[in-house]
């Protein structure tokens, strides 16, 4: 592998950290499998492309974004507070309705912004999503070890003692997801405008992508804390896209990028079923 | 003051399974009384709780505390009158938190939470001091997670958690049920203790009768969804265990 | 112990990938990287064709190629990651390949980017880029139609299954409408966005129109037999512009020859090797191909040699 291969690895790592990060906030932290994410994804992309062909500073198109994914996040939270519709059911309803929703935002399903002033400016993509990167873990430690933060940790892990401590936990849950998918539809906005373009179908296994950052990096890092698990996702996350640029590199053995599905399908499944052996 | 009037529970209403399990309980509760409540399986004990937590809405009746009707509000709408204990350890505490996040938690049951850090060294301070008044060397471990703390442990840790903020009334759901009988011992003697310190008005359930006798100052039977005894402290001391049983349908 | 499980993983595969790195220079033969953005008949045959052409020319090339299996991301990655191997010529095939390869491509005087199965370059953003050469495929739907009015005159009614997720699936299917509707036809267009709504739209419009047309889009393509079967049953002929579908019973179909375009790209591509010029850098496609499926006529009762006829 060769630097400019590594630096690609990295470039698109950054990006899907926050991917990671979102999926930690609402998988790990409130214990809610949220398949929302495949279509926030695309979503934050569609806002933001949208809003900078119309001529909006990027900067403002991708505040936006992280507004309409936040928003998205609240939907699938009131079909699963409100409503009791189970978490994983409610993700897959908000996520099908925006498949639709996406496709009006856009205008038709791809659409191109190669030729349009981007938040990167003439910044190299890897420092302007490090500096986005590290503001969101320092926000989000700040944000944890406040007491609102304590009380949203609070509720994913014991939602009945939560009650009882005065906690609404619905509200909680809502927050939790707002957060999570607004950072989602943030990646999204930055991969767009990193890529040039935004399609209907970028959002698909997003879900996937995130789990398996996520799993990678706690599986390195076996954080403790608030900020070490923050930081796990980023480098779980870059270890996964160096791990299939690798992949790549192996075409010798046969390998195809066609058969990453099943490779990453088998590593998350794979470090979700290791520490359950490990407790027999 | 905690004020029951005439409530009236009655599960799957309208169905084969309809289940009248409390028939018009009316009960008074002064500040500062520590009451033991006592029945059979199914005499109403652990519904008569869920009712005063919230956790249940009755379906005829109200609940008062000072004069407030909070018989309609949520639980988590009435956590800043009600503190409470639940029988299984390990799920009465927040296993993956530290035990002094566990109690900054506490602090601010019925409070608004804010952005403001949830730990400070002034709150480290204060939790020491409120960790040695159980005296089994919690003070030293704030950092720990709960996740190592034994059942004994962690039932301490809530009764500190109790008392982090003022509470109108302390609900103790057979708390010891789950210990084994020396620690359960030594839990309900740091109960007694707490108690007493803290002026705390407290409704214990038990399923033991030496306990609903030796601890509190007023003792109430159940049976079959209504109280059919009230006893305060001096009935309570004519009677031995032998002589509850009378009152048993065993 | 699982951290130790990881890091033996890590090494097989760094050792594997170790052994797999491609020397660029053997023999002096220039490097030309394929990036394929899904399997389906029509970009398998664009890659065929430009390797038969490559081939014909004796070109002077490694080629490697990597399918992204429908996955914008792994497009992208696929897209860094030849870039980084400084090949002389970049192959993309559909439009988020092109868009992906045009956004990688490091050293824009040395690596030619060349495409195919893009119907608009200018919507996909890449008409104007330096150093590009492509074969745009404008699927010949006004000719079809005109073979439709000739071939099935009585026919006035046509229904459409179009997939709102897809551009050219879009594109056709307003191309059609125009046209058609131009020349007196009736069209029912029924946009679906899932494979498993094809087969309801399929028996919606059985009962309204004539004949059905399906454009060229994965979606509908992927569930084309559940179509053929409703459509057959009530005696409704479909026809198409991918003649790849024809054997699947479509009546007949007229498109781009797939193939044809590959080898066109592949002698343009041949060309600039040869350091000759290429005019113009962007070209449309003239080729035509017209398939009946003679099977499908009988069963419809209809004349194959009438249709044949209409072709001319």
């Amino acid at each position: 592998m060769n630097i400019l291969q590594l630096l690609g690895s990295v470039e698109i790592g950054l990006i899907y950290a926050l991917v990671a990060i979102g999926v930690y906030i609402s998988y790990r932290i409130i214990d809610f499998p949220d398949l929302t994410v495949d279509g926030t994804f695309t979503l934050g992309a569609a806002v933001a492309s949208s809003l900078i062909i119309a001529n909006i500073d990027p900067l403002i198109a991708t505040l936006m974004s992280i507004f309409a994914g936040a928003l998205a996040g609240m939907v699938t939270g009131y079909l699963n507070v409100r409503w009791k519709i189970l978490g994983l059911l409610a993700g897959i309803l908000t996520m099908t309705a925006l498949y639709s929703i996406n496709l009006r935002v856009m205008g038709k399903p791809n659409i191109t912004i190669i030729e349009d002033a981007t938040i990167f400016g003439s910044q190299s993509v890897i420092i302007v999503s490090s500096i986005v990167v590290i503001i969101f873990i320092v926000l989000l430690v700040r944000l944890f070890s406040s007491e609102f933060g304590l009380a949203v940790r609070a509720s994913g892990i014991n939602p009945k003692v939560s009650n009882s401590y005065g906690i609404n936990v619905a509200t909680m849950k809502l927050f939790a997801l707002a957060a999570s998918n607004g950072i989602v539809a943030l990646a999204g906005a930055l991969f767009a405008q990193s890529q040039g373009f935004a399609d209907i179908s970028m959002g698909a296994g997003t879900i996937i992508v995130g789990l398996a950052s996520l799993i990678i990096g706690e599986a390195l890092l076996q954080p403790k804390a608030i900020i070490t698990s923050l930081v796990a996702c980023v480098i779980g996350s870059i270890v996964y896209r160096i791990a299939i640029a690798l992949a790549l590199n192996a075409n010798s053995i046969g390998l195809q990028a066609s058969d990453l599905s099943l490779i990453t399908a088998l590593l998350v499944a794979v470090t979700m079923i290791l520490p359950k052996l490990k407790h027999r | 003051m905690i004020e029951l009037q005439n409530i009236h529970v009655i599960f799957n209403k309208g169905t084969r399974l309809e289940n009248h399990v409390l028939k018009g309980i009316d009960l008074k509760v002064e500040e500062g009384e520590f009451v033991t409540i006592i029945g059979g399986n199914g005499a109403g004990k652990s519904t008569l709780m869920n009712i005063l937590a919230g956790d249940i809405t009755p379906n005829k009746g109200k609940i008062n505390i000072d004069g407030n009707d909070i018989t309609k509000l949520p639980t988590y709408k009435r956590a800043n009158l009600i503190a409470r204990i639940f029988q299984d350890p390990m799920l009465g505490t927040f296993a993956d938190l530290t035990i002094e996040e566990n109690l900054s938690l506490a602090c601010r049951r019925g409070k608004s939470r804010r952005i403001n850090l949830a730990l400070n060294s002034n709150l480290r301070e204060h939790f020491k001091s409120a960790l040695a008044e159980v005296g089994i060397g919690l003070e030293r471990r704030l950092k720990d997670k709960v996740s190592l703390l034994s059942g004994g442990q962690r039932q301490a840790l809530s009764l500190v958690m109790a008392t982090m903020q003022d509470s109108k009334i302390l609900l103790l759901d057979e708390h010891t049920a789950a210990l084994d009988p020396k620690i359960a011992k030594s839990i309900l003697e740091m109960t007694a203790k707490v108690v007493k310190n803290h002026k705390l008005t407290a409704i214990m359930i038990t399923h033991s009768m030496t306990q609903a006798l030796e601890y509190g100052n007023r003792t109430i039977m159940m049976y079959h969804g209504k109280i059919n005894k009230d006893m305060n402290s001096e009935e309570r001391a004519l009677l031995s265990p032998d002589n509850l049983l009378k009152f048993f349908d065993l | 112990m699982f951290k130790n499980f990881l890091m033996i993983i890590f090494s097989m595969i760094l050792a594997i990938s170790a052994c797999g790195q491609e020397s660029i220079n053997s023999g002096g033969d220039k490097l030309l990287v394929i990036n394929q953005f899904m399997s389906h008949p029509a970009l398998d045959a664009v890659a065929q064709g430009v390797e038969e052409a490559l081939r014909k020319r004796a070109a002077k090339v490694k080629i490697q190629l990597q399918n992204a299996q429908g996955n914008i991301t792994n497009t992208v990655q696929i897209a860094k990651h030849q870039a980084s191997q400084s090949p002389e010529v970049i192959v993309a095939i559909a439009t988020p390949s092109v868009q992906s390869v045009a956004k990688a491509r490091t050293n824009v005087k040395k690596t030619i980017i060349a495409f195919a199965a893009v119907t608009d370059p200018v919507a996909a953003g890449i008409s104007k880029l330096e150093n590009i050469i492509g074969v745009v495929d404008t699927p010949p739907i006004n000719d079809l139609i005109d073979i439709l009015l000739k071939a099935l005159p009585d026919k006035k009614r046509v229904g459409i299954i179009s997939n709102s997720g897809e551009i050219n699936s879009i594109k056709i299917a307003e191309q059609f409408i125009s046209y058609s509707t131009a020349k007196g036809l009736r069209v029912i267009n029924m946009q679906i966005s899932i494979g498993a709504q094809v087969k309801a739209a399929a028996e919606k419009l059985v009962s309204e129109v004539d004949v059905i047309f399906i454009p060229q889009d994965n979606i509908v393509v992927s569930a084309i037999d559940s179509v053929i079967q409703v459509a057959a049953s009530q005696k409704v002929p479909v026809i198409g512009n991918d003649p790849s579908l024809v054997d699947k019973g479509l009546l007949f179909a007229l498109g781009c020859d797939y193939f044809k375009i590959g080898v066109q790209l592949g002698d343009m591509i041949a060309d600039r090797l040869e350091n000759k010029k290429v005019e113009p850098n962007i070209q449309g496609s003239g080729i035509k191909e017209f398939r009946i499926n003679e099977k499908m006529a009988v069963i419809l009762g209809l004349d194959s040699q009438i249709l044949k006829g209409a072709s001319k």
